[in-house]
């Protein structure tokens, strides 16, 4: 019984890390890669 | 590891998770600013791989600007962000402090932008929220560029578009739609496209902003020397502050003492003045074809009603760089000035024509200004926003 509570919650906690890591890499997809060089002062 | 998870609740919970960071980064959307803000500095900057958000500009707006109050919002290059000037002594603290307290102004202007990059948008935005506005930005003798400004700073454009930030009239419209055709047709385009479309409603940008403006930021980064006191490479933003350099005068003299940086600057002037005018003939003559390209630029970077509210400033590079070029050259020079200036007046903007009388103290190197330069600008500028000021009866 405990054992079956601890998978409900790991499943449910692991989804949820993986979910705000799509929401994360959507952010760095929208990064540009190359950085930006500007000389100035 | 796979075996332990119950696929039901693990699939629930990536969507639980991407749906809470949508609903945060909507929320944070709302409020999110910058703290302390004088100008757009490298640690809040691409420069330092932070993209900030159209949002973050307009709430930092929002914090510092009052509707009763005129806004003077300045774009533009890092000629007018202040680069060779330091933070507190910026040709923007100038124009606030010529202006009085019944003006507030705002510096937006971005290293490497141009009349349509960054400062435009927010403009274009802002013009909704406050009526009493008026926009500075440099204008150079090329055009203005693409409407959505110049790269990396396109996405901002795109990024207030699909959030409905601004709201395009049917002419507007019809042109932001061609751009969108074009784009696509490229693989950055379609990329940019796309994550801004899906930035729209899903956030990301806002949120993960917000958090390596507040938190922690993701990615390694290691600080320029000469900024900033705080050189956490994973430090969240806000705790870099924009230091003043003690002797900015030295850096300057280091500056000019490079011949070969000098050399570089006034060959390069030289060739832009070879690309716009015809040197074959006794007289200087403009290319016309060139000029026309570059007026129809600025035709399409703002409708006629925005134009009387913007004030296009036409500064001259350093003339002790000019100076090195034959006299020939240096007449066709300033007849592009002029012509940069009667072409943006002509089609209703406010053009100034400024620094071909400034001493080469003024300058900080071929193009920036020192803090004399800057005076002298803010003088002008204020000016003509006053002039402004007056024909829309904002005072």
């Amino acid at each position: 019984m405990a054992s079956a509570k601890i998978r409900n919650c790991v499943s449910l906690a692991v989804g949820i890390l993986i979910g705000i890591l799509l929401h994360y890499f959507l952010y760095r997809y929208s990064i540009p890669v190359k950085p930006f060089i500007y000389v100035s002062f | 590891m796979i075996e332990v998870l119950r696929p039901k609740l693990f699939f629930a919970g990536i969507l639980l998770g991407f749906l809470a960071c949508c609903f945060l980064g909507y929320g944070v959307s709302k409020k999110a600013r910058f703290t302390h803000y004088t100008r757009l500095f490298n640690a809040i900057s691409p420069r330092m791989q932070y993209y900030p958000t159209t949002q973050e500009f307009l709430n930092t707006a929002d914090h510092l600007a009052s509707k009763e109050k005129i806004l003077v919002l300045i774009g533009g290059s890092s000629v007018f962000r202040g680069s060779g000037q330091n933070p507190e002594e910026t040709w923007t603290n100038e124009l606030q402090r010529l202006l009085g307290n019944q003006y507030t102004v705002l510096n937006y202007a971005v290293d490497g932008g141009g009349l349509t990059t960054v400062g435009a948008v927010l403009f274009r935005a802002l013009s909704e929220r406050y009526k009493k506005i008026i926009f500075v930005s440099t204008a150079t003798p090329g055009g203005s560029g693409p409407v959505d400004g110049v790269e990396p700073y396109g996405y901002f454009f795109w990024e207030a578009y699909y959030k409905r930030l601004f709201h395009p009239d049917e002419i507007e419209l019809k042109r932001i739609h061609n751009m969108q055709k074009e784009q696509i047709k490229t693989a950055s385009g379609l990329e940019k496209q796309i994550a801004n479309y899906l930035d729209s409603f899903l956030y990301f940008r806002n949120l993960w902003n917000w958090v390596s403006y507040r938190s922690v930021f993701s990615i390694w980064v290691d600080p320029p020397n000469t900024d900033t006191a705080y050189r956490k490479p994973f430090g969240p933003r806000r705790y870099y502050k924009e230091e003043s350099h003690p002797d900015l005068i030295s850096i300057r003299e280091a500056v000019r003492k490079d011949q070969a940086r000098f050399d570089n600057e006034w060959k390069g002037y030289g060739e832009m003045v070879r690309y716009f005018v015809s040197l074959k003939e006794t007289e200087p003559k403009l290319d016309q074809k060139l000029f026309s390209e570059a007026s129809n630029s600025f035709v399409e970077a703002f409708t006629p009603s925005y134009r009387s509210k913007i004030v296009c400033v036409v500064l001259s590079l350093n003339r002790k760089h000019i100076s090195m070029l034959p006299k020939k050259m240096q007449e066709a020079y300033d007849l592009i000035l002029q012509r940069t200036q009667k072409d943006l007046s002509s089609l209703g903007y406010h053009a100034i024509l400024v620094g071909q009388d400034y001493s080469p103290d003024d300058f900080f190197d071929g193009t920036h200004l020192y803090v004399t330069g800057g005076n002298k600008v803010a003088a002008a500028v204020a000016t003509e926003v006053r002039n402004i000021a007056l024909a829309n009866h904002y005072v």
